[in-house]
């Protein structure tokens, strides 16, 4: 096990790149992510007493940059006018705002993403696919699937209700799916 | 018996592989029934299992972004974490 790290200076050298490349993944801002990463390894520095060795220092870091960025989508949903909030009301449909059944039935998948997994090649495409989500299916898409952020604090960092969040996430489930089969699925049939 | 909106909501808030053994065997129940359901929520726990599989990669190191640091940038937090040290 990797024990505290006696000069902090290295952290730059060892988890820089590892942070930024998770910073601009998350934020897809190089700017904001190279703060994002400059405040945590400051943060990293004070809170060093903290620090119980018990986990590598990368991800321990990295556990300071995830609340960095929450706080930043925390901030950016602040700033986002009402009115495109109200966009993800849930569907005004009877069956599926008493029921959750959807109205329409899903077409089947062309491809199993599962057999996919280990071609690195998918995951390029997987990401760019996130990339192009509109930033608020995107941003409740990564703190509730990715982060693995509980529904209500995702629903308070984003300002949202929880119908609000359940639309989002089918919405860019459903975005992610017509664009894996089209930059994917049809490519590897 | 769980419904399509009880099925819906859960997995809506949890990982479906997060769901107690019990639930996941009501979740599994109710799709084996419910055909618009069962293809609805099929595509909802395969979306989970390329973001789990995706942030695992992530946590690995395993980004696809060819992104690194510039170097300017890593020049100016050496500083200031020596100022701060």
């Amino acid at each position: 096990m990797e024990t505290k790290s006696p000069n902090p200076e290295l952290w730059v050298d060892e988890y820089g790149d590892y942070l930024y490349r998770y910073a601009v993944h998350r934020l897809r801002d190089p700017i904001v992510a190279e703060d994002a990463v400059q405040e945590t390894f400051l943060a990293g520095i004070k809170g060093l007493d903290g620090y119980n060795g018990q986990v590598d220092v990368r991800f321990w870091l990295r556990g300071i940059l995830r609340n960095k960025i929450i706080d930043h989508f925390r901030k950016s949903a602040r700033e986002t006018p009402l009115e495109d909030v109200e966009e993800y009301e849930m569907p005004d449909t009877f069956l599926m705002k008493y029921s959750g059944i959807p109205t329409r039935t899903p077409l089947p998948w062309k491809f199993d993403p599962r057999k996919s997994f280990e071609d690195v090649e998918f995951w390029k495409i997987f990401e760019s696919c996130t990339a192009k989500l509109p930033e608020r299916l995107r941003q409740a898409f990564t703190l509730k699937e990715l982060e693995g952020v509980s529904s209500q604090e995702t629903c308070e960092v984003l300002g949202i209700s929880p119908n609000n969040l359940w639309v989002m996430i089918h919405r860019s489930r459903k975005h992610l799916k017509q664009c894996l089969e089209k930059n994917w699925g049809e490519l590897n049939r | 018996m769980w419904t399509c909106k009880r099925v819906a909501k859960s997995l809506a808030e949890t990982h479906y592989k997060g769901l107690p053994g019990r639930k996941r065997l009501g979740l599994k129940a109710h799709m084996a029934l419910c055909l618009v359901c069962s293809r609805y929520h099929k595509d909802a726990m395969l979306m989970q299992d390329c973001a789990k599989a995706l942030a695992e990669r992530e946590q690995a190191g395993n980004c696809q972004l060819p992104a690194r640091l510039p170097e300017d940038a890593k020049e100016r937090m050496k500083r200031q974490l020596r100022d701060v040290d």
